[in-house]
């Protein structure tokens, strides 16, 4: 197997794990066990945390009380929760490491991928140290949303891999530019938007259970306020969009396709997770699915800008393994 | 055919465009990587405050009953300071966070209180001009030097349409001279990705600028809208108080967040005498600037597409540098 081809599976490996950390990482939010690990890198000062309260620290009522622990009961299904979080933040970290010797030693054929993956090394370890500052400030909400869409930049950036390294037989006919190719940043950026928007519903609602001490989860719903009537809106503008991207691009070539079926089999995933969630009230299960989707619809649309492009029967060897627009 | 070679050679890109565009890039280079790093940090400063200083801002809210409401934090600050004079208070957005009131001392020095809402405590203190928001915002607005430096600021914003408009037009000429879609650098694929986001920060940054409007979320605004009320009267009816500003003489001003509210979406003054006022021009122009008329995500969005700004000018810088240097011809070997 040659080296681009490494680099290329290595990118997608590192991508899916991406993917999974957000799913875990919205599981941890959801089921409130942020705080599972009330120090970081270590877990009650531990590298293994506890699996009882035998094991706690004797003091840490008193050393972690500003985050709630003087009054919080242990739980250790919270902690481990949040500790296979960190566990998957880790294995992402040493994938990216190894996506980034890879794509060094793989300078010659493109001198933009070190770049690229060093950058999404980069930003994993930001992440890692963002991750620290969510237990430091008592998972302030928009450092946690913060925290999570940082992930995006990873997967653009490791999409940006993937398709450099994808061969020039792969590589889409250059045609695809010209049916209104300038409305897939646009869809993007509704998708982190409309992300951010969801986030902020879920915010609402972290804070309705600390102060507003709701007597039943039904009545979230009204109190939750515009943000949400907001995100639902913009459901609408992600649905059209992604359609007009869906019936603009559809035919230009077969792994277009694949990904527009993609595209349109998570848009369909997004509207009924996110019609369970208003109905069911927001069920914890369904919580980091739709999360989960929307980082999925984020991936494929980066794919459609980034995938590398070649004038139909002029594919030359010198653009082997690059796109000609670069 | 003979149409194709009058319009190439009739409409080469004039040198001096692509000059121009290099010299006004590498003359803006230090200004504008300054202003976009810290106006890029200053859209994130809430955040990054909470990361510098946790201890300051956060406290436990886990089965805490109810938090001091306001006359409770205004009596509070006087028993603390009582020769200080309270000019703001910034109330807790979320459960987690301190009350931070601002107060001005006997000899003028401002301070910043931060206090525990549920347990009624001071938490700490420390001057003003300690504070990430205060040396962020001095260097964005002014660079640190004063009426120059807000010159300099404001012909930087200036720079950054010029830049883009002239690397447009270069691109354009290149269209005409080749025929065809140019060859697309990395320089200009961030331009395609970022500068709509440059171009509104610019344009609303230097239209703050020559209005002479503040953009800072944390200073009041126009004093027109203070009122002489007592202190309980000044309400949110329905709403979450965001922050409370005071006059020295006496006349007060609330911002009020209706709640689940996102942006500049929901908000309002209110000075006791009326309930809501709508908001003013510069609360709206400062939406646009820091992208936060789109929530987090357009916080976001505007962090990066900033951050990309002296990326895009370091690639440009040395994509110059690339094309001044004089290229080495190959020597074809000689077909047998």
């Amino acid at each position: 197997m040659n080296r681009q081809k490494q680099l290329h599976n290595m990118a997608i490996m590192t991508m899916l794990a991406v993917l999974f950390l957000i799913w875990v990482g919205g599981t941890v939010r959801a089921t409130g066990a942020g705080m599972g690990c009330p120090d970081w890198p270590t877990c009650f000062g531990r590298v293994v945390p506890p699996f009882s309260a035998a094991d706690l620290p004797p003091d840490y009522r008193h050393t972690y009380a500003r985050l709630g622990y003087d009054k919080m009961p242990f739980d250790p299904v919270k902690t481990w929760t949040e500790y296979l979080n960190r566990l998957t933040g880790t294995l992402i970290g040493l994938l990216s490491i190894l996506t980034c010797v890879l794509a060094i030693l793989a300078h010659r054929q493109d001198k933009a991928l070190p770049w690229l993956a060093g950058g999404a090394l980069g930003l994993v370890m930001l992440n890692g140290w963002l991750g620290a500052v969510v237990i430091d400030s008592n998972l302030h909400s928009a450092v946690v949303t913060t925290h999570m869409m940082l992930s995006f930049g990873v997967l653009f950036l490791l999409m940006a891999v993937v398709t450099r390294t994808l061969p020039s037989s792969s590589h889409q006919p250059a045609r695809i530019r010209r049916r209104g190719f300038f409305l897939v940043p646009i869809a993007m950026v509704i998708t982190v938007v409309q992300t951010g928007l969801g986030a902020q519903v879920r915010e609402r609602v972290d804070q309705m259970g600390t102060t507003e001490h709701l007597t039943s989860v039904v009545s979230w719903l009204d109190h939750v306020g515009a943000v949400l009537n907001v995100h639902m809106a913009g459901a609408l503008i992600v649905i059209i969009i992604n359609l007009w991207l869906m019936l603009r691009f559809f035919g230009a070539d077969a792994r277009v396709n694949w990904a527009l079926a993609v595209l349109f089999l998570i848009v369909i995933m997004q509207i009924l997770s996110g019609t369970i969630l208003i109905t069911l009230h927001l069920p914890t299960l369904v919580q980091p699915l739709h999360l989960l989707g929307a980082s999925m619809l984020f991936t494929t649309q980066a794919f459609l800008l980034l995938a590398p492009t070649h004038v139909e029967d002029q594919v030359s060897p010198l653009h082997h393994g690059r796109p000609t627009t670069y | 055919m003979n149409n194709t070679h009058t319009k190439k050679s009739c409409v080469i890109p004039p040198r001096w465009r692509i000059r121009l565009h290099s010299w006004l890039g590498a003359t803006l280079t230090l200004p504008l990587i300054l202003i976009a790093l810290s106006g890029a940090g200053l859209a994130f400063a809430k955040e990054f405050e909470r990361v510098l200083a946790p201890d300051l801002w956060t406290v436990s809210a886990v089965g805490e009953g109810q938090r001091m409401n306001l006359n409770s934090v205004i009596d509070h600050v006087h028993q603390w300071r009582p020769h200080d004079e309270l000019l703001s208070l910034n109330m807790p957005e979320r459960p987690q966070d301190t009350v931070m009131a601002t107060v001005k001392g006997p000899e003028g020095q401002v301070f910043e209180l931060f206090i525990d809402p549920y347990r009624k405590i001071l938490v700490g203190e420390r001057p003003a001009n300690h504070d990430t928001v205060y040396w962020l915002g001095s260097i964005h607005r002014s660079l640190s030097s004063g009426p120059i430096g807000a010159v300099l600021v404001a012909l930087s914003s200036i720079g950054v349409i010029l830049l883009f408009l002239l690397g447009q037009w270069y691109r354009r000429g290149q269209r005409y001279q080749q025929g065809s879609e140019p060859v697309v650098s990395v320089h200009g694929r961030l331009v395609y990705l970022a500068a709509w986001v440059w171009l509104i920060c610019a344009s609303t940054g230097l239209f703050a600028q020559i209005t002479d409007q503040s953009l800072n979320s944390f200073a009041p605004p126009d004093g027109r809208l203070f009122a002489s009320m007592p202190r309980d009267t000044l309400s949110c009816t329905g709403a979450q108080m965001d922050m409370i500003w005071w006059q020295t003489d006496g006349r007060s001003l609330a911002r009020c967040m209706a709640p689940g509210s996102f942006g500049p979406f929901g908000t309002r003054y209110s000075n006791g005498k009326q309930d809501a006022i709508s908001l003013a021009f510069k609360d709206w122009l400062a939406a646009f600037h820091t992208g936060s008329v789109m929530g987090i995500g357009g916080r976001a969005i505007w962090f990066w597409g900033v951050i990309l700004l002296p990326v895009t000018l370091l690639s440009g810088l040395l994509l110059g540098y690339k094309r001044s240097r004089p290229r080495s011809v190959s020597v074809p070997s000689n077909p047998k």
